[in-house]
């Protein structure tokens, strides 16, 4: 339980409040002269961001040059007061280790953590190998920020609940394994508001809230006891990790009991969340309504500093779900209509666009709440992606990854074409740097591609941030 | 191409352990080409391997594929692979394969806190999805979701909270409302070890006492107790299937003890913890020497219908059913009672012949009854009172004709001969395939009154790309023609009459051939020793919760072996999982 300190109402107060977060831990080395000369302050949060399927690129990359770029219809969203925030980046390839377009199945794993997939796992069929392979970019930036703020993560999703296993169809990956998100925001917001009470007034603690919180902390206490003795009876490697996994997120819960309050002032506030008419999160119809439910509760959690972590997951990749209004069956099944079906078509262009008006609306809320001299969107780096480029043709060429914010950590406002294959690798290098993390200089497979066609085999996917981004 | 994968044909071989292990690896290879005659020879040959699907049913036993010097076995595959591989076998120690460290799954942790609390509470709905082995949902080798670290605690608080409030049933040795030093004690070490499936330590006991008095000091013991239960709730021993029987040195592999040799049969059979019976038994090291009889006792149980009932729904692969969307024009039956139904049945057939038929695999496939709700009568066009209970049905033939299945294997408007076929292959062969090429429209032929779906499913193998794979599926799924797609029996499609002959194609040899409906392709499937090899696979790694491995083989070959002896009895195969090698022994890593 966090609670509430209504009296901390003052911009002052929040800033000193989390600057004592901040010391706890190292976080955020100074950037580089040129990032921090900026606005804000440094990049301080990261934001990881999937919706399924792809996009049509004739729809979606802009025309025109670096700066003097103009939005095409998928992106056309950010048109209104969002242009000067987008590094739209062409060229991008998924790292994927097998041909396309035979394989469809690769890319799909390697959004976000630049790991090629050896196989399909056990959940499919295929023992030998493990699925998932790697750990996702939000996932890594989540352990490096461990301890700054109340939640390390949390991860968002929306209508991810299809069949097959859910938590393959996570983009969320650690250790090779994948990490489910919270579907339901309603759950969402009990775990991260429903708490919050106001403080006492005059600096004492009320005695029943402090009973409350005793009791967590000796419950807590045993059984981190209990962990502590089990990790040095196991024996195998695995198990050690999953038993000090579940140790550290003990912790995690134990500096939320110890440091229950959060300041409430300028940007932060509980999202507005009616818990007496709940919606079925199950419901395909009522996708658009959980969306903006879960956004508003990230864009809370981020502005009250509860995390600078987050992840949105729409849907699922691969998804055999509908796109409502735009599609009502099977998504994934549309795309595979004839390369030249102009219905099929206009339904990837619109449900893409559909996704980055949401992507617009999240980013919106960033903006319209100051941080420092500029404002939360400039301190927040949003990384958005799907699994494939064009889904007709399952590519993992020109996927579209796209740069939301982060202006505090590299110029916005621009159009990157990359002439030659560009690999994800060193994009998430470069988001790594931007968040003061410069010991990164690899991140996932940066070997040769064994299995890709004669055309790209061969090439080094590099090592270093992704030249001309930072 | 899938040059990267290592060995798609065997799913039993590890590779890092071919050089350590020659004969298992031999032993593997052997068992795989004899069981899994090749199917993706038979499929497009440009696709060498076994692709990946996402299609349950394929761990273990699954698999095929295809290799230059894989001779099929050309003698009668039961008999060869039996007594082969049994010789084989008598000269391999005991073995298992991995046990990763898991935690309970949602149905496992309501199972589990409904058992200690008589709490008819679902907390575990709200969990975070469990991992997946094959079908079977399983949390081995996945570490803990922080998110669900907080929801483990709200439940644990609510859970104790509720329980206190009863505090002379939760504590008998409680004089009213106060426990002292000694109930405590007692209350620790007796709902502890019902807890942890074990009796506690001295020092954890201890520790607990500790947490009591922290809590009831100063206060009223109900709180105390209340405390002890939170924190037993959110104890690593409640929440992981804990085994830490020693691990020998001499071959790396465990023999569990009493305790964990309980739990495993327990949540295997009943999706529970071990009953009071069991734990009094695994008191005075009856488990093992008795282990036969304990799983007999618990295939008795109400708790055992329920668990081999899921299993039936995560290895049918209809646990989905009432998230299905069907064409409300075409199918107005179709409603959300119904749908709810239809899973209930599927559940409830398959536990009608496993615990109150004769138990057969035959039965399963063959039965011509179900057990019915009334909501189902438009589906079988019953009246509603007919439609209730263990209902004689004409032109059924068992699993193959639920509507459950029927209508999760067909699309929106109209059925699916594609996904019917697979379902046989993947589901109930193991059999895997790959999945189709991009840039190929995988739209199924719109539906056309003046053409049947045969004939329209039919012109879609003329494309050469389509026909490697699709004469494996198609010929087989228009078999199931004579259901619509939410399983209804007709004669017509609309005027065109029904022709509902099917062929089984290339792989299992033994089932190949032309058949006509749903009761004659399940004779052909009953011929197929792949059958019994991939049932017995798929109820392996459910009760194992884990992928089964090379180091498991002579288990599954013993257990297919018993299996089989036993005229396919579906109660004899969960014993004689309960008593094989693999069962009672794990492996660290």
């Amino acid at each position: 339980m966090i609670f509430l300190d209504k009296k901390r109402w003052s911009r002052r107060a929040v800033l000193s409040r989390f600057a004592a977060g901040a010391a706890l831990s190292p976080f955020l080395p100074l950037l580089n002269s040129v990032s921090a000369a900026q606005s804000a302050g440094p990049v301080k949060r990261f934001v990881q961001w999937f919706y399924p399927l792809g996009t049509r690129p004739e729809y979606y990359f802009p025309k025109g040059g670096e700066t003097d770029f103009q939005l095409g219809e998928v992106l056309s969203p950010f048109a209104n007061g969002l242009r000067e925030d987008l590094v739209i980046l062409k060229g991008m390839y998924h790292s994927g280790g097998m041909n396309e377009p035979h394989d469809p199945m690769p890319a799909f794993t390697c959004s976000f953590t630049e790991n090629d997939l050896v196989g399909y796992g056990p959940a499919h069929g295929d023992p030998d190998v493990a699925a998932n392979n790697g750990t996702s970019i939000d996932q890594y930036l989540a352990s490096r920020m461990k301890g700054s703020t109340a939640y390390p993560i949390l991860l968002f999703d929306i209508c991810n609940n299809g069949g097959g296993n859910p938590v393959y169809h996570a983009n969320s990956k650690l250790n090779h394994k994948g990490v489910p998100g919270e579907g339901s925001p309603y759950a969402a917001f009990d775990r991260l508001f429903a708490g919050l009470v106001p403080a006492a007034s005059g600096g004492a603690p009320d005695p029943a809230l402090e009973r409350i919180r005793a009791e967590k902390r000796s419950v807590l206490d045993l059984v981190m006891a209990e962990l502590t003795t089990l990790e040095t009876q196991v024996i195998a490697a695995h198990d050690k990790d999953q038993l000090q996994r579940h140790l550290e997120g003990l912790r995690s819960m134990e500096r939320r009991l110890q440091n229950p309050t959060i300041a409430v002032g300028e940007g932060c506030a509980p999202p507005v969340v009616d818990k007496n008419n709940q919606i079925d999160k199950l419901s395909y119809v009522n996708m658009a309504v959980l969306g903006k439910l879960q956004m508003d509760i990230a864009v809370a959690s981020l502005a009250c500093d509860m995390t600078r972590v987050v992840n949105i997951q729409w849907s699922r990749p691969g998804s055999d779900e509908p796109v409502p209004p735009i599609i009502s069956d099977n998504y994934h099944g549309l795309t595979h209509n004839p390369a030249d079906d102009t219905g099929m078509i206009g339904a990837i262009r619109d449900a893409s666009k559909l996704f980055n008006t949401h992507l617009a609306y999240f980013a919106q809320q960033l903006k319209s709440r100051a941080d420092g001299i500029g404002t939360m969107l400039d301190t927040t780096t949003i990384l958005s992606n799907s699994e494939v480029g064009e889904p007709n043709g399952h590519t993992h060429h020109d996927v579209p990854y796209l740069l939301v914010g982060g202006s505090a950590g590299y110029k916005t406002g621009r159009y990157l074409q990359y002439s030659k294959p560009t690999y994800g690798n060193r994009l998430m290098v470069a988001v790594c740097h931007a968040l003061g993390y410069t010991d990164v200089q690899r991140y996932g497979d940066t070997d040769k591609i064994a299995d890709f066609p004669p055309d790209l085999k061969g090439l080094d996917r590099g090592t270093g941030p992704l030249e001309r981004l930072l | 191409m899938r040059s990267r994968s290592t060995n798609v044909l065997a799913p039993f071989l590890l590779p890092e352990r071919s050089h350590a292990r020659p004969f298992a690896r031999a032993l593997a290879r052997f068992l795989m080409l004899a069981a899994m005659p090749v199917v993706a020879t038979a499929c497009d040959g440009a696709i060498s391997g076994a692709g990946p699907d996402d299609a349950p049913g394929t761990s273990g036993l699954g698999g095929g594929g295809s290799s230059a010097s894989a001779a099929p076995n050309t003698g009668d595959p039961a008999t060869t692979l039996g007594e082969a591989t049994v010789e084989q076998c008598k000269t391999v120690a005991p073995d298992a394969g991995v046990s990763e460290l898991g935690r309970l799954t949602k149905d496992q942790y309501n199972n589990t806190v409904s058992a200690l609390l008589g709490d008819s509470l679902t907390p575990g709905e709200s969990f975070l999805p469990d991992a997946q082995v094959g079908p079977f949902p399983t949390n081995a080798g996945v570490a803990v979701p922080e998110a669900q670290l907080d929801k483990y605690a709200a439940a644990a608080e609510a859970a104790a909270q509720r329980a206190v409030k009863n505090l002379a049933q939760l504590v008998p040795c409680a004089s009213g409302s106060a426990v002292d030093a000694a109930c405590a004690r007692q209350f620790i070490e007796t709902f502890g070890s019902r807890a942890f499936r074990r009796p506690l330590q001295p020092p954890e006991v201890d520790r607990y006492l500790a947490l009591f008095n922290t809590g009831a000091i100063g206060r009223a013991s109900a709180d105390g107790i209340r405390l002890v239960v939170t924190a037993l709730l959110q104890s690593p021993h409640f929440l992981y299937h804990l085994e830490q029987s020693a691990i020998s040195a001499q071959d790396g592999a465990a023999k569990l003890n009493e305790y964990e040799l309980a739990a495993r049969v327990s949540y295997f059979i009943t999706g529970g913890p071990p009953d009071a019976e069991l734990t009094a038994a695994a008191s005075q090291g009856k488990v093992a020497t008795n282990l036969a009889t304990q799983a007999q006792r618990l295939l008795g149980t109400a708790a055992a219908r329920a668990s081999i009932e899921r299993l039936h729904l995560y290895l049918l692969g209809v646990d989905r059913v009432e998230q299905l969307q069907k064409d409300s024009a075409l199918n107005p039956d179709f409603t959300p009672d119904v749908a709810k139904a239809m899973k209930a049945e599927a559940g409830h057939f398959a536990s009608a012949v496993i615990f109150d038929g004769d138990h057969t695999l035959r039965s399963l496939l063959k039965g011509s009854f179900s057990v019915l709700e009334p909501a189902l009568a438009p589906v079988y066009g019953l009246s509603p009172s007919q439609a209730s209970g263990m209902v004689q049905l004409s032109n059924r033939s068992g699993i193959l004709t639920l509507p459950a299945v029927l209508a999760t294997y067909a699309h929106p408007n109209q059925t699916s001969p594609i996904k019917r076929g697979k379902f046989v292959r993947t589901n109930l062969l193991c059999q895997t395939l790959p999945t189709p090429p991009a840039n190929v429209n995988i739209n199924p032929p719109s539906p056309n009154p003046s053409l049947s779906t045969r004939n329209r499913f039919t012109a879609h193998r003329a494309d050469p790309t389509c026909a490697g794979c699709h004469t494996l599926l198609d010929p087989l799924g228009f078999g199931f023609e004579a259901y619509d797609a939410i399983g209804k029996y007709r004669t017509m499609e609309g005027d065109l009459p029904i022709d509902d002959s099917g062929e089984l194609i290339g792989s299992p040899e033994k089932a190949a051939g032309p058949f006509k409906g749903a009761s004659e392709l399940a004779d052909k499937l009953l011929q197929a020793p792949e059958l019994a090899a991939c049932v017995t696979s798929q109820w392996s790694t459910f009760a194992l919760a884990r992928t089964v491995s090379d180091r498991d083989a002579c288990s599954l070959v013993d257990i297919k072996q018993r299996f089989n002896d036993s005229g396919g009895d579906l109660q004899q195969l969960a014993l004689a999982i309960v008593q094989s090698q693999a069962f009672s022994r794990r492996r660290a890593e």
